[in-house]
């Protein structure tokens, strides 16, 4: 596969749950409470993103395939556009930019503050995802990047404490974002050991 | 969550609170006839006549019989029928809301009976027939879910009230236990081993006995669907959507207080009284407001969802953060 084809390839895959979504609404009709309907989609949507984007490298290591590396920016901002849509569907439709009812929300309910966290951890890697930004930062890029962790560990936090008492789903995302996690550090630590010798 | 407090001492809001809810439930009881007054539209079947001088006659999808009101007693419209019938609780059946009704069709609630034991001087085995001979009037009632949306249904069926004088609880009767029927067979969702099946649920007696607390036996002028809790349920308008347990098999009038599937299941999150109270936090959300189903923003929860005039008095001198 060319990088063009990988970039495509990226394109779909963040397209996929917005795809999905369409054919919901055609094969079941419309939602009855659309709001919830609305919140749930992008919600799931931008979590499955996310562990995607945390996929990639992984894969690219495993399968020896480094221009699959371009797949990551693409995957992220998707991730991040789908947090966005689940945000502004909270503030506009949920409760119609009534910032009395949303600050008394958010701030009694842990999962809320989880969630309200992970978007503001997700803000500054999105702005500084530009290859523009990467080149700025130098180094310091990669460590910011980092964050990318603490948000979605504070994402899946978000959905354990939502459910209400099937969490076999919400752990399962943790447990896959545990895995890429270790997958990270594991050849950091061949790293280390390489360097300690 | 935070902790309840483990001090005696009520906080001054709270008993502020109280003395409110004496005050309307005083200046209720001056004004209101019990059972009627919550449900003025209830008692009105002719619809009233429009700007133009013709009878306002709602149009109805399919599906749906006829129904007198429009709207509950504070003038809010009933939620559409498809809503009504289309979104529903009840996890005997999935746990997807929308996918109920299909999960549902074809339940069959005939035969079925009731029981009605316990501490009763006369306890006996009830034909659905003969249940449906109690009545069968209008009331137009808000359900606010536990989870923070809410919707205003025209029920039809008669106070349990009339179902328990019929069995003549003893002296000794303090609570009302209910039990859905248990039959995984139809009831696929009772398969999940989340829950302690059958669904139960439980009233004070005197709860139990007030004109408000509906057995729901039709909605929208239609039988019950089996999705709404065919062939009968319960309807207390006060408390969250879940006290409403549905397809009820069984009525037992006890002395100690029932344990509720919920309750069960997640006892810090879930009470016995649940009754409706934008003061008292869900421990995963904020119960301060509701989406009405249909719309955009959120409408301020009311205390026990707008019927404090008549059921406060019920609860008085109770700290109801400690009962929730």
């Amino acid at each position: 596969m060319n990088r063009l084809s990988i970039r495509i390839s990226a394109h779909i895959i963040g397209l996929i749950p917005l795809l999905w979504y369409a054919s919901t609404l055609w094969r079941h009709g419309w939602p009855l409470d659309p709001v919830a309907s609305y919140i749930a989609a992008s919600g799931t949507a931008a979590l499955q993103l996310l562990v995607a984007s945390l996929a990639v490298t992984p894969v690219q290591r495993l399968s020896g395939r480094s221009a699959l590396g371009v797949m990551r920016r693409p995957l992220g901002l998707y991730a991040f556009a789908y947090t966005m849509a689940h945000l502004l569907v909270y503030l506009m439709l949920d409760y119609a930019w009534n910032w009395q009812q949303i600050s008394q929300n958010i701030f009694s309910k842990r999962h809320l503050i989880a969630g309200l966290l992970a978007t503001l951890l997700f803000i500054p890697l999105a702005l500084t995802s530009t290859t523009g930004w990467q080149k700025r930062l130098g180094r310091w890029w990669k460590h910011l990047h980092r964050i990318v962790y603490g948000a979605a560990g504070l994402a899946v936090l978000h959905y354990v404490w939502l459910v209400k008492s099937d969490t076999r789903i919400p752990y399962l995302y943790a447990t896959v974002i545990g895995i890429l996690l270790l997958m990270r550090l594991l050849p950091l630590r061949k790293v280390l050991h390489a360097q300690s010798r | 969550m935070p902790p309840i407090p483990s001090s005696e001492i009520t906080p001054e809001a709270l008993f502020w609170n109280r003395r409110r809810f004496m005050q309307t439930a005083l200046a209720g009881a001056a004004l209101t006839i019990p059972g009627c007054a919550a449900t003025p539209s209830a008692t009105n079947p002719t619809p009233a006549p429009d700007a133009s001088g013709a009878p306002v006659v709602p149009t109805l999808p399919a599906g749906q019989g006829t129904v007198a009101g429009t709207s509950d007693e504070l003038g809010q419209p009933l939620t559409d029928f498809a809503a009504v019938t289309g979104y529903n609780n009840y996890y005997e059946f999935t746990t997807d809301k929308q996918a109920v009704a299909a999960a549902a069709a074809g339940f069959v609630t005939n035969p079925w009976t009731v029981q009605v034991d316990g501490l009763v001087a006369k306890p006996r085995q009830f034909a659905l027939e003969d249940i449906l001979k109690l009545g069968n009037e209008e009331r137009i009632y808000r359900l606010r879910c536990v989870e923070g949306w809410s919707m205003v249904i025209p029920w039809s069926g008669f106070s349990l009230n009339k179902l328990l004088a019929l069995v003549e609880p003893t002296s000794a009767a303090k609570y009302v236990r209910f039990e859905t029927l248990n039959d995984p067979e139809r009831m696929p969702g009772q398969k999940e081993p989340w829950y302690t099946w059958p669904y139960a649920e439980g009233l004070r007696l005197d709860e139990a006995m007030h004109d408000l607390t509906l057995m729901a036996t039709g909605v929208y002028g239609n039988p019950l669907p089996p999705q709404n809790g065919a062939p009968l349920r319960l309807a207390v308008p006060w408390k969250y959507g879940f006290k409403s347990i549905k397809s009820i098999v069984r009525i037992t009038l006890t002395d100690t207080q029932p344990t509720s599937l919920w309750m069960a299941a997640a006892p810090d999150e879930y009470g016995f009284y649940a009754n409706v109270n934008p003061r008292v936090d869900h421990p995963r959300w904020s119960q301060a407001d509701e989406r009405r189903i249909g719309d955009t923003g959120r409408r301020q929860t009311l205390m026990f969802n707008g019927y404090a005039d008549a059921v406060a008095s019920l609860y008085t001198g109770m700290d109801l953060r400690k009962f929730y």
